[in-house]
């Protein structure tokens, strides 16, 4: 009886099948982010270190965004978000067509005049822009991209200065030309810069 | 009568310039040996804090390291931190209490931290630090925040430090501005 060649040469057609199907899957979804948030609907009026106006998603529509959240008066992570975002444009080698924004969730404090001093102890680049806003409008931003804040500590130090921190979400995202967020990572984190990057390369290319 | 009138009246007229005379020695030496003391304490403000309860400490048991230490760069009035990693080499268990700088009159100690998805910052009123303890200082973790410098600090810079322990000792840095490994 020739049976059971017969069944084996069967079984391996369908498991050459299921791999290859699997493999098919496999490739159509690694550029297939999922849409976090939808951006197109919003309009904010926001301003950059050098007080010129900036409509967020409006001005950045065909491009890829990297933006970080941070306050220029945290003095630990903020930093370490701002060097990260820095480290992308870097290792992407300073991409034209990658914008890359640093928000603030503090526009109380960090105004044009800060958020450009700000940049200037960094040595960020001219294609890193820093935002701010009306307390308003940057409060509906952050909720639009579910950045929270609160403040943590007010105290008056020993020199009679009033201080107050915020505590805030770790968050660099990735907003695609459409006008969709489509990866968040955690800002700070030392993993993340060459991580964006290889979702940025696969993306772009 | 008190003891002081009856030692005096009791006293002949040859004895009591001797008497004086050894007072006037015992209350100076006390104040000298009072003076020499401040090399290791901290300012008072530490013990009115109550914060000092292990004076007696022998300095042998007591060696304390700072090492990798380094400043983030920053403009004056805004904020910077530093960070270091300390090393309890000695036998017996310290806190660190109190920081200061010359960089600023404003420096603190604080911890970052993860919680429920949110980045929080803490003063930390101590640092406790076990025999053969090391404890980083680092980006995201704890570190000596140093609250809107006077100055610019530019990278290649160096600032000094203060760091005062519950066992009343002081280690004093200088540390360099800017990240040695980046």
């Amino acid at each position: 009886m020739n049976t059971k060649p017969t069944l084996a040469k069967f079984s391996s057609y369908v498991l050459t099948y299921i791999f290859l199907s699997f493999l098919l899957i496999q490739s159509a979804c690694i550029n297939d982010y999922k849409v976090i948030d939808d951006m197109n609907d919003a309009s904010f009026e926001l301003v950059n270190q050098d007080s010129v106006r900036v409509v967020f998603p409006e001005d950045f529509r065909g491009q890829y965004v990297v933006m970080g959240f941070v306050y220029t008066n945290c003095p630990d992570i903020c930093p370490l978000i701002t060097q990260n975002l820095i480290k992308i444009q870097k290792d992407l080698g300073y991409p034209s067509n990658v914008q890359f924004l640093g928000v603030s969730f503090d526009p109380l404090r960090d105004t044009p005049e800060i958020l450009h001093r700000y940049k200037e102890v960094f040595k960020v680049d001219e294609n890193v822009n820093f935002l701010t806003g009306e307390p308003k409008v940057v409060q509906s931003f952050m909720d639009s991209v579910r950045v929270r804040t609160q403040e943590s500590m007010r105290t008056t130090t020993d020199s009679g200065k009033e201080i107050y921190f915020l505590n805030h979400s770790d968050k660099i995202m990735v907003m695609n030309p459409k006008g969709e967020i489509i990866i968040e990572y955690g800002g700070s984190m030392p993993s993340i810069p060459s991580l964006i990057v290889q979702d940025l390369q696969s993306l772009i290319q | 009568m008190n003891n002081q009138s009856l030692l005096f009246s009791s006293a002949s007229t040859r004895t009591k310039p001797l008497i004086l005379l050894l007072l006037f020695i015992s209350i100076s030496l006390g104040l000298m040996l009072g003076c020499n003391n401040k090399v290791d304490r901290p300012d008072s403000a530490l013990e009115e804090q109550g914060r000092l309860t292990d004076l007696s400490m022998a300095k042998s048991e007591w060696n304390i390291a700072i090492k990798d230490a380094w400043a983030r760069p920053t403009k004056a009035g805004m904020m910077s931190a530093a960070y270091f990693t300390i090393h309890n080499v000695g036998s017996v268990p310290d806190s660190l209490v109190q920081v200061s700088s010359s960089a600023s009159e404003d420096v603190q100690i604080h911890l970052s931290y993860m919680n429920d998805g949110i980045m929080v910052m803490e003063e930390q009123p101590f640092v406790a630090i076990q025999a053969s303890e090391q404890i980083p200082f680092q980006p995201g973790g704890y570190h000596i925040m140093i609250i809107q410098p006077t100055n610019d600090m530019e990278e290649g810079d160096s600032i000094s430090l203060s760091l005062y322990f519950k066992s009343g000792m002081i280690i004093e840095e200088t540390i360099q501005v800017g990240n040695p490994t980046m």
